[in-house]
C-alpha cells in the first residue's frame, strides 16, 4: 500500500476518494429517513387533512403505500412550479384528492409510493397509466417516476408482504371493501405502518 | 516516473513535408516533445474579452424558443433546499442544478442572473478551447483559427444566451482533455487526476460525456500498456474519480432517504428512459434535431421581431453548415496524421469528436440541435489544425474569409436591427 501510494499517489487518492463519497452518500441517506417510535393512526374527512396528518407526524424518507383506485399524483401541480406560468407560479397548489401524493413526495416524507388499485378497476387505470410515455413494466405490474420518485401501480394479488421497514399507509375508506380484510390487517399493523390514515366519511 | 524529453519551443514539432509525402515518424517508445508557443499575460483576456462581448450583448433579450429558464431556475432552488429533482426532467443529472444555483447567488435570481452563468461558460469554453488547441499543436495558429472561429459561432453564442447545462458539461469536457494532455505532456499522474474530476463533472452534467471519457481512459491504459502497474492506475484514476464526482453531484437527492441500491435504480431508469419513446415528449426543438444534419442542412429555430418593415431583429438559435462541414473532414485528417506520426494526443482528440458524434448519429433517442454544442468546440480544434497543416502560410487567408462569413451570421443571434432583405432567405427556412 506505502509503495503504491509512493508510486501512484494520484490513483489511490482517487480510491479513496470514491470510497468517502460512498460512504457519505449511504449516511446522508439513512440520515435522511426519520421514522415514529410507536404507529400513529388517523381517521381524516379529506386528502388535505391526510396531507396534514401525515406531515405532521414529522415522518422523512418514507414508503407510501395508497390502498385507493386514485393514485393522487397529478402533473398538474408541476404548473406550479415553473417560473412565469401564471398567478400561482413558484406557489403551493391547494392539496386535494387529485394531488395529495404528489406533494407527500415533494414534502420529503415519503420518497417512493407503491399505488395498489382495486383488482377490478386495475383494467382500466392500468391502461391508462401505462399510456405515459415513461412508464414501464416492473414484476409486479408497471412503474414510473413522479421528478425522481418511484411510483409502482400493482394490485391487492401482486402486492405481497410488508418488506420490513415500516412505511406510510394510507386506505380510501370507501375503497376499503376491495382489498382482502388480511392484506390491509397485515399492511397497517405497527409492525408495518409508522403511520396510517384511514380517509372516508365525505365524498370524495 | 520517467522524464519526457523536450525541444526548445521554436522547434519544428511536425517534419517539413507536404501532406503528399511520408512524415517520418518519431523514435519508438519516447515521447519528444516541445513546450507550446509562449503566451504574453494578456493573451488570455484577448481571448476572453471579444467572447464575452458577444456573449453579453443584449443578455436580455432571449428567445424563449430554447430558454428553458422557467424549468431550470426552479429545479436549481428546489434541488438544493430538498433534493427535488423537477420540475426540470428527472432523468437528467443534476449538477447542472448546482451550479445555476451558484449562478443565483452571485448574480441575483432575475433573467439576467439565470443567464449570465452561460455567459461565463460560453466565453470559457473559448478560453480553454485556446488552451487546448496550444497544447495539442504547439503552434499559435490553430489555437487562433480555434479562438477566432468559436467566438463568433452564431450557435455557441445564441447557447450561451440560455440556462442550458450544456455550456458547463461542455466547458468541463475541453478542460479535462486539455489536462490529459498536459499529463501527457509531463507524464504527471495528478494532471490525469485533473482530467477525470473534470470529466466527472462533465458526466453529472450531460451523460454524453462519457463518450470523451470512454476514449480518454483508453488513450491512457494504451499509451501505458508495457506497465501492468501502471494501466492499473491509469484505469483507477479514470474509474473511480469521475464515479466519485457523478455520485457527489446526487447527494442532495440521497439525503431525501434514498439508499445506494435505490440510487442505481434511478440510474437504470433514467438510461432506460432515453429509447425512441423520448419523441413523446412535446417540444418544437424536435423539428429541428437530428444530428445527421447538423452539416448539411441549416437549422434555424425562434422568431424574428420586426422594428419596421426593411428591418428585423432576431434571437435565433441556428447551426453554420458553411463552416460545420469541415468538422469531419478535419478530424478524420488529424485522425490519419495522428496515427501515422504516433501522436496519441492527436488520435485522442480526432477520437473524441468522431466518438462523440458516432455517438449522436446511433443514438436511439432524438438528438436536439443543442446537443451540437458538445461538438463545435472540437470541431474547430480540428479546423484549426487542418487548416495550418494545408494551407500553411496561408491559413490568415482562411481565416479572414470564415470571420467575414461569421460575422455576417452573428446579427442573426444577438438581436440587432438589421435589414431584412440581407437574412430574408434565412428567415424563410425558420421554425417558430
Amino acid at each position: 500500500m506505502q509503495r503504491a501510494f509512493k508510486e501512484h499517489p494520484a490513483a489511490v487518492v482517487a480510491i479513496a476518494l470514491l470510497l468517502v463519497t460512498v460512504a457519505v452518500a449511504a449516511g446522508v441517506g439513512l440520515a435522511g429517513r426519520s421514522g415514529l417510535p410507536t404507529q400513529q393512526k388517523f381517521e381524516t374527512a379529506n386528502a388535505f387533512e391526510s396531507y396534514t396528518k401525515i406531515t405532521g407526524t414529522g415522518v422523512k424518507g418514507r414508503t407510501l403505500v395508497v390502498f385507493d383506485k386514485h393514485s393522487g399524483i397529478s402533473e398538474r401541480d408541476y404548473r406550479y412550479r415553473r417560473v412565469g406560468m401564471d398567478a400561482s407560479a413558484g406557489t403551493t397548489p391547494p392539496v386535494d384528492v387529485t394531488n395529495m401524493v404528489s406533494e407527500l413526495a415533494y414534502s420529503g416524507a415519503v420518497r417512493a409510493v407503491t399505488v395498489v388499485l382495486p383488482d377490478a378497476e386495475w383494467p382500466a387505470l392500468s391502461e391508462h397509466w401505462m399510456t405515459h410515455w415513461d412508464s414501464f413494466p416492473s414484476p409486479i405490474g408497471f412503474e414510473r417516476r413522479y421528478f425522481g420518485v418511484p411510483i409502482t401501480f400493482t394490485t391487492a394479488g401482486k402486492l405481497g408482504s410488508p418488506i420490513g421497514e415500516r412505511s406510510v399507509v394510507f386506505v380510501e375508506g370507501q375503497q376499503q371493501g376491495s382489498y382482502p380484510a388480511e392484506l390491509l390487517e397485515k399492511w397497517t399493523s405497527p409492525q408495518s405502518a409508522d403511520v396510517v390514515v384511514i380517509q372516508g366519511g365525505t365524498p370524495r | 516516473m520517467t522524464p519526457v524529453p523536450k525541444l526548445p519551443a521554436d522547434a519544428a514539432v511536425t517534419p517539413s513535408v507536404t501532406p503528399l509525402q511520408t512524415p517520418v515518424a518519431p523514435p519508438a517508445q519516447e515521447h519528444v516533445r516541445r513546450d507550446p508557443f509562449p503566451m504574453p499575460w494578456w493573451t488570455l483576456f484577448a481571448v476572453a474579452l471579444p467572447a464575452l462581448f458577444l456573449r453579453i450583448l443584449n443578455i436580455g433579450v432571449q428567445s424563449n424558443f430554447v430558454d428553458d429558464a422557467y424549468i431550470h431556475v426552479p429545479s436549481a432552488l428546489f434541488y438544493l433546499q430538498s433534493g427535488w429533482l423537477g420540475p426540470d426532467s428527472w432523468w437528467s443529472p443534476p449538477l447542472k442544478h448546482v451550479l445555476m444555483s451558484i449562478s443565483i447567488g452571485l448574480f441575483g435570481n432575475d433573467e439576467i442572473g439565470w443567464r449570465l452563468r452561460g455567459v461565463f461558460f460560453g466565453t470559457a469554453i473559448v478560453v480553454v478551447a485556446f488552451l487546448l488547441a496550444r497544447r495539442a499543436f504547439r503552434r499559435p495558429g490553430p489555437a487562433i483559427i480555434t479562438a477566432v472561429l468559436l467566438t463568433l459561432d452564431p450557435f455557441v453564442i445564441s447557447l450561451g444566451h440560455t440556462t442550458h447545462e450544456d455550456l458547463p458539461a461542455v466547458f468541463f469536457l475541453l478542460l479535462g482533455l486539455t489536462f490529459f494532455l498536459r499529463g501527457l505532456d509531463y507524464d504527471r499522474e495528478w494532471e490525469w487526476f485533473a482530467a477525470a474530476m473534470c470529466l466527472g463533472a462533465g458526466i453529472a452534467l450531460r451523460w454524453y460525456v462519457l463518450v470523451p471519457l470512454a476514449v480518454v481512459g483508453v488513450a491512457a491504459i494504451w499509451i501505458r500498456r508495457r506497465s501492468i502497474a501502471r494501466v492499473v492506475s491509469a484505469a483507477v484514476i479514470f474509474s473511480a474519480t469521475p464515479l466519485a464526482v457523478y455520485l457527489m453531484s446526487y447527494l442532495p437527492w440521497l439525503a431525501r432517504g434514498y439508499s445506494l441500491a435505490e440510487w442505481m435504480a434511478l440510474q437504470l431508469d433514467a438510461f432506460r428512459i432515453q429509447g425512441p419513446q423520448f419523441a413523446g415528449i412535446p417540444m418544437r426543438l424536435l423539428s429541428i434535431g437530428g444530428a445527421e444534419r447538423w452539416f448539411t442542412s441549416w437549422l434555424v429555430g425562434g422568431t424574428a421581431s420586426s422594428s419596421g418593415t426593411s428591418s428585423v431583429e432576431m434571437s435565433l438559435l441556428l447551426n453554420d453548415p458553411v463552416l460545420w462541414v469541415l468538422f469531419v473532414p478535419s478530424a478524420v485528417y488529424l485522425l490519419v496524421i495522428g496515427v501515422r506520426r504516433s501522436r496519441p494526443e492527436w488520435v485522442t482528440l480526432a477520437a473524441t469528436f468522431l466518438g462523440l458524434y458516432g455517438f449522436f448519429l446511433i443514438s436511439p433517442r432524438p438528438i436536439l440541435l443543442y446537443s451540437a454544442m458538445a461538438i463545435v468546440p472540437l470541431g474547430f480544434v480540428m479546423v484549426g489544425f487542418a487548416a495550418v497543416h494545408l494551407l500553411r502560410q496561408r491559413w490568415p487567408v482562411f481565416l479572414l474569409v470564415a470571420t467575414a462569413w461569421s460575422l455576417y451570421l452573428i446579427p442573426l443571434v444577438v438581436h440587432v436591427s438589421n435589414p431584412r432583405v440581407a437574412y430574408a432567405w434565412l428567415l424563410a427556412r425558420a421554425v417558430q
